[in-house]
């Protein structure tokens, strides 16, 4: 993938939200190579799609919307295998650092714990909220009404508070 | 823990994802590694439409062959038919699949992908009991056509499956919906899922 302008601008694209990608990832799978995969297959899929991107979207929106979406349909179809059993809550990132498992952040820990336990939609509600995304995006992305968003996120800030709550004691 | 304090932690993530990411790894994609989401439905329905296409093509020519015994031509026909059931269900099933969106929102995406899924699954569970009683027309046919085995006197037995299996269809749509199979249960869940999500 080089030479051809269309290219070099998805090469840009995937430098820009590559994040996106990988924070997704990491929330949808738990085991390494399965987060490899999954990314894999996103970038097939934005690839596919990006002679067809519309510009009357935002791009992180559409990038977010075909993530989201390839992220869940593979979520899906590897718990049908039954490859998301039991593993352990670390190693959160795809990347090749390997220092960053040994670096552990209680406060991030806790809270891709939390991620973890979510169904995949609400996941996508949450990865979408703290990236910082207005409740209009938000609605845009997932298909739903921004009061919806607004009463979701509420819901999911109460429970994230009994939850920690729980913790402390 | 509270919102904030989540969102600072979520900040610090994402701060230190730029310098981990291994983007060669986005760059570098295996074409022959990645299972495209719905290359096994696809291979599936292309198989079975090739099939379907193959036995429709075969119980048009006993029709033909045979029409002055309805013995024969009555249940050739049925199993045509289900054949080219079959082979519309796939071919419509393939249209849907090759114009699913993923750029499109989220809930309008799953929903499409999940009664594709739904629609296949109650398709399969009703083949497998339409396919049983039809099997004794089917080895009729063949012994007809291949070993010249003419069982025209005794296919009154073959009729009455053949009746018994197109009898039995509305008992097995009911009891297709009454007991879903796990994947059909997954889906029906899923959708009820996507359309609480988008009331709440």
């Amino acid at each position: 993938m080089s030479q051809h302008p269309q290219n070099e601008a998805f090469l840009q694209l995937l430098a820009q939200y590559k994040k996106i990608i990988f924070k997704i990832c990491n929330a949808y799978c738990k085991e390494v190579e399965s987060r490899k995969d999954l990314a894999q297959e996103i970038v097939i899929q934005l690839w596919k799609s990006f002679s067809k991107y519309d510009p009357q979207f935002k791009m992180s929106t559409w990038v977010y919307r075909i993530s989201l979406n390839v992220a869940i349909s593979f979520y899906r179809r590897e718990r049908k295998n039954a490859n998301t059993s039991s593993i352990p809550d670390e190693g959160f990132d795809i990347a090749d650092d390997k220092e960053s498992k040994s670096e552990t952040d209680t406060n991030i820990a806790l809270l891709h714990q939390f991620i973890n336990q979510l169904d995949e939609l609400h996941k996508a509600l949450m990865i979408l909220y703290l990236d910082d995304n207005s409740y209009k995006d938000i609605a845009e992305v997932l298909g739903i009404t921004e009061t919806n968003v607004a009463t979701k996120i509420s819901r999911i800030k109460q429970k994230l508070k009994q939850q920690f709550e729980n913790i402390k004691n | 823990m509270n919102i904030d304090e989540l969102k600072n932690a979520w900040s610090h993530y994402d701060e230190s994802l730029e310098s981990k990411i291994n983007l060669q790894l986005l760059k570098t994609v295996s074409i022959s590694k990645t299972h495209s989401l719905t290359r096994s439905f696809r291979f599936n329905a292309i198989v079975e439409t090739v099939v379907s296409a193959f036995f429709v093509n075969y119980m048009a020519q006993v029709v033909i062959e045979h029409i002055a015994t309805w013995e024969y031509w009555v249940p050739a026909l049925v199993i045509g038919l289900c054949s080219l059931g079959t082979v519309l269900w796939n071919v419509h099933n393939l249209i849907q699949i090759s114009l699913l969106k993923y750029d499109a929102n989220i809930a309008e995406m799953q929903k499409k992908l999940e009664r594709i899924h739904l629609q296949s699954d109650w398709q399969h569970n009703a083949l497998q009991y339409l396919v049983f009683p039809l099997v004794a027309a089917m080895l009729a046919i063949m012994g007809l056509k291949y070993l010249n085995l003419d069982l025209s006197g005794h296919l009154n037995i073959i009729l009455y499956a053949i009746i018994s299996g197109v009898v039995v269809v509305p008992f097995v749509i009911w009891l297709n919906k009454k007991f879903p199979d796990k994947e059909m249960q997954s889906a029906i869940d899923f959708l009820k899922e996507i359309k609480k999500f988008e009331k709440e």
